[in-house]
């Protein structure tokens, strides 16, 4: 059944209805101890299907469009519970975006073998053993229609490697890159994993101090994703689970940018339209330290009466769309010395807690002042640390949803 | 389900073969705020494809159509490579499946939906609390593992979780508190959820009042919940035998080694009923059981799939998992524990000068090629003169494995297991972890 007839069929009980639909190739090679040891590789497809009957919402999901996923959206759609802002976008006009290699749709494993190769080559010139690697790309194609006219594909490819890579069985260096376009530098990512574990050997224990810290791109993403995101989303606003709810206008951080850009060229998280299929936006949400406001979904607009940034995320056709953000995107004044605590990575900075910004995370390839650290953890709130900042490098790098640079911070507590 | 056109796969030449093909029913319904605002349902339906020749190939599809011509590439491309080495086994046939007391397939959705109602009024009923939201899920599993051995296992796994978090707000501060249960088991293993929800909702007004945690090294107690993830990040992953071969492990060489306290014996247990990390069979057609991880501080065994077993010439533990027919099993934990000794609380913590009590956890993360872990705390209170003071918040631990395991001198005589989901190469499985109260010397970082 094709999602037109599925939307004819529906729309006879509901008030709304929507299908969404995702499939896509994904492929992996995977190196162990230097050696490509697997060749993984799925096929996927499905459908999600809302409906929504006197602002009820019901959800199924099922890997064929068939008359049994739409009775399961309008079974559900009964035990949900009334909610007047619950509703699906109006039809909307989209613009190209380029995030398509064709080179990545066709690309064959023999080619993945090759970068793998080329990924470990740096490690035997640095005396580290290459422990585990991985080349990944995948094509996928998403859809959406609803009953308010909304129609639209699009289709994207990602290229993704990472290495990690151990030193004497004493220190590992790890690290990685994505792309949406075949330009990975493979040979570069090998040799800072390399770099990263030879130069961390003969770590030393630091104590207890306050000093600058300087974190990386990879680090700044992991720190950001888990502790500042979460407080832009509207819905939490709303619900009062976010500290930003009410500080709109007012100067919150000392002079720090963040643009949320879903059209950003060759973004990871650039898209033509949302998980709710509204167009991507460029959103700002921080000018020089000022909050300029939130992100919003479909249902979160309707409850102010504001309009969706188009920040409807939607994990997989099985899952509801929330809200999240797309290119998070960090700039700022004042430059960096790099003199202080330099880190390369997190490690448990999903542990932090996302609505006090309240973070204590243990560091992944850490140097004072050039020299390695044994294990640190820093701490600090994300709110406290980022009126903190002294500068910004210009190394911008997306490695996830956050787009930045190396960013310097003045007094941040460390505990080894 | 039809075996019939599977078969045909087994016709690739090829060292070793394994299909896994599932179908997953699903339902959730999440309360935002008492509002049932998002109720699913659905099925998918999938199939993995593993093949062994030289290397492996691994894929999967939510459709038999494509299946096999996908398994002919990966096999093209096994064939090529450093032979890896992997233990056969007897063909096994059987047919199994947990039983529910109360089924939630038979259940009404409006029954789920007043389950979470009714913890709904108790979360709500503080003047604190300012939001809610109260999720229940159930799936039913219905899987055949087939090999070229001629194994044909038939499971069927019915599994119900709820999950609760809680934000309380005063003077601008806000705070949240999470609980969750969740059991291969039916509606019956929700009964105490309205418990969870209010525990949720008091420990998020806790941390409203609670002060900043100190930094530095200090005794420590940890609560069975803690204690758990500590046991299942610092010595659970190190003692996954593919970290051991990866040389990734600082446990390379240490079985039959005293690697921590006399008084600490750890049991990772995957036949335990109605469990979080319960299961007949692993995803390669081993028999899930207990294992003795270390006994009396001595490691007796490290975590084996087929793969590992073989390279290491040790006895296979049935404990290669994969998160779902997509994925490609490796070697996880189950039901991970640290075995009750006779300390009474008081005893315990009449000793500490100076410490912290820890409980809860907020997950963690380890590095187990320096051994060195992280987690945090849910809450904690600090430890004055051998009583508990002050409530303190936002508080990690990190230290050293082996030395943590050694420093432990006191092991209490309650029990208590937590469900969660562990992260390993991007596949999650669920898996549950606790035992007893335990003291340690770690290194503690607050933001004070």
């Amino acid at each position: 059944m094709d999602a037109e007839k599925a939307l004819k069929i529906l729309t006879k009980s509901a008030d709304e209805a929507e299908i969404f639909f995702s499939k896509g190739i994904s492929n992996d090679v995977e190196i162990k101890k230097g050696r490509i040891e697997t060749f993984k590789g799925s096929s996927h497809f499905g459908y999600g299907v809302r409906a929504i009957k006197d602002k009820k919402m019901g959800f199924a999901f099922s890997n064929k469009l068939d008359e049994k996923v739409l009775q399961r959206a309008i079974d559900t759609a009964k035990i949900g519970e009334r909610d007047k802002f619950l509703s699906l976008p109006e039809k909307q006009k989209y613009s190209r975006i380029g995030i398509y290699d064709k080179r990545i749709a066709e690309l064959e494993v023999e080619d993945a073998m090759e970068f793998a190769e080329v990924l470990v080559s740096p490690c035997s010139s640095y005396s580290v053993i290459p422990t585990t690697g991985v080349i990944s790309w995948s094509v996928s194609e998403v859809g959406i229609w609803n009953s308010n006219g909304v129609a639209a594909s699009d289709k994207a490819t990602t290229c993704a490697c990472h290495l990690n890579a151990v030193a004497e069985s004493e220190s590992s260096g790890f690290y990685y890159e994505v792309s949406r376009a075949l330009d990975l530098d493979f040979a570069g990512v090998g040799r800072e994993a390399a770099r990263l574990a030879r130069d961390s050997l003969n770590a030393a224990e630091i104590g207890v101090l306050t000093t600058s810290l300087i974190l990386k791109p990879h680090a700044v993403a992991e720190l950001l994703e888990n502790v500042l995101i979460h407080s832009f989303s509207a819905d939490n606003v709303q619900r009062r689970r976010s500290i930003l709810a009410g500080k709109v206008g007012e100067k919150i951080f000392s002079d720090l940018n963040i643009i949320d850009d879903g059209t950003f060229k060759h973004g990871l998280s650039t898209s033509k339209f949302d998980g709710e299929g509204v167009k991507s936006q460029r959103t700002e949400l921080l000018k020089k330290g000022i909050l300029k406001g939130y992100l919003y979904d479909t249902y979160a607009a309707n409850k102010e009466n504001a309009k969706s940034t188009g920040s409807a995320e939607r994990d997989s056709y099985a899952s509801l769309p929330y809200i999240d953000s797309s290119n998070f995107i960090v700039s700022g004044k004042g430059r960096i010395d790099e003199e202080g605590l330099v880190v390369h990575g997190l490690i448990g900075a999903h542990t932090s807690n996302p609505v006090s910004g309240d973070f204590s995370v243990e560091t992944r390839n850490a140097f004072l002042n050039g020299k390695p650290v044994k294990k640190a953890i820093i701490s600090g709130n994300i709110f406290d640390v980022l009126n903190k900042i002294e500068g910004f490098g210009k190394d911008y790098k997306q490695v996830s949803s956050v787009r930045a640079p190396t960013i310097q911070f003045k007094d941040v507590k460390v505990v080894s | 389900m039809d075996a019939e056109q599977l078969k045909k796969i087994f016709d690739i030449p090829a060292r070793f073969i394994d299909v896994s093909v599932q179908q997953v029913e699903s339902n959730s319904i999440v309360l935002k705020d008492g509002v049932a605002r998002e109720v699913s349902s659905g099925e998918i339906f999938g199939v993995g494809v593993r093949v062994l020749d030289k290397t492996w190939g691994f894929v999967s599809s939510n459709s038999l159509e494509d299946i096999h011509a996908l398994a002919e590439k990966a096999c093209r491309i096994a064939r090529n490579g450093e032979k890896i080495e992997f233990a056969g086994s007897e063909a096994v046939e059987d047919r199994v499946k947990t039983i529910p007391k109360i089924n939630p397939f038979d259940a009404d959705m409006e029954e789920k939906k007043e389950i979470l109602h009714r913890a709904e009024r108790v979360a709500q009923d503080y003047r604190e609390v300012v939001s809610t939201s109260l999720a229940y899920s159930d799936s039913k599993i219905n899987s055949l593992y087939l090999n070229s051995e001629g194994s044909r296992i038939e499971a069927e796994y019915t599994r119900v979780t709820f999950f609760s978090s809680v934000f309380a707000k005063k003077n601008g501060n806000v705070q949240v508190g999470f609980e969750r249960l969740g059991s291969v088991a039916g509606l019956e293993a929700l009964q105490n959820a309205a418990d969870a929800a209010k525990a949720a909702s008091e420990r998020a007004i806790r941390l409203l009042d609670a002060g900043e945690a100190p930094s530095g090294n200090f005794k420590v107690i940890l609560d069975p919940k803690l204690a758990g993830v500590f046991i299942h990040e610092a010595l659970g992953h190190a003692v996954e035998a593919d970290h051991v071969i990866q040389g990734e492990s600082i446990l390379d060489g240490k079985l039959e080694q005293q690697i921590g306290s006399e008084l600490v014996t750890v049991y990772d247990d995957a036949a335990l009923e109605n469990s979080f990390g319960f299961y007949f069979y692993d995803s390669e057609g081993t028999r899930g059981k207990k294992k003795t991880l270390l006994e009396n501080g001595i490691l007796k065994t490290y975590l084996h799939s087929r793969e590992t077993s073989a390279k290491l010439k040790q006895e296979n533990t049935g404990n290669a998992r994969a998160q779902g027919f997509g994925y490609q099993p490796i070697v996880r934990m189950s039901n991970t524990y640290i075995e009750p000794r006779d300390f009474s609380f008081e005893e315990i913590l009449e000793d500490i000068k100076y410490g912290v009590y820890l409980k809860g956890s907020k997950g963690g993360e380890v590095d187990t090629v320096r051994g060195v872990f992280q987690f945090s705390a849910e809450e904690g209170f600090l430890i004055e003169n051998g009583e508990i003071t002050k409530p303190i918040k936002d508080v990690a631990l990190s230290g050293k494995t082996l030395e943590i395991l050694k420093s432990i001198d006191a092991v209490g005589s309650d029990f208590g297991l937590h469900i969660g989901f562990c992260g390993k190469a991007a596949q999650l499985v669920p898996v549950s972890d606790g035992g007893a109260t335990i003291r340690t010397f770690a290194t503690v970082g607050g933001t004070k």
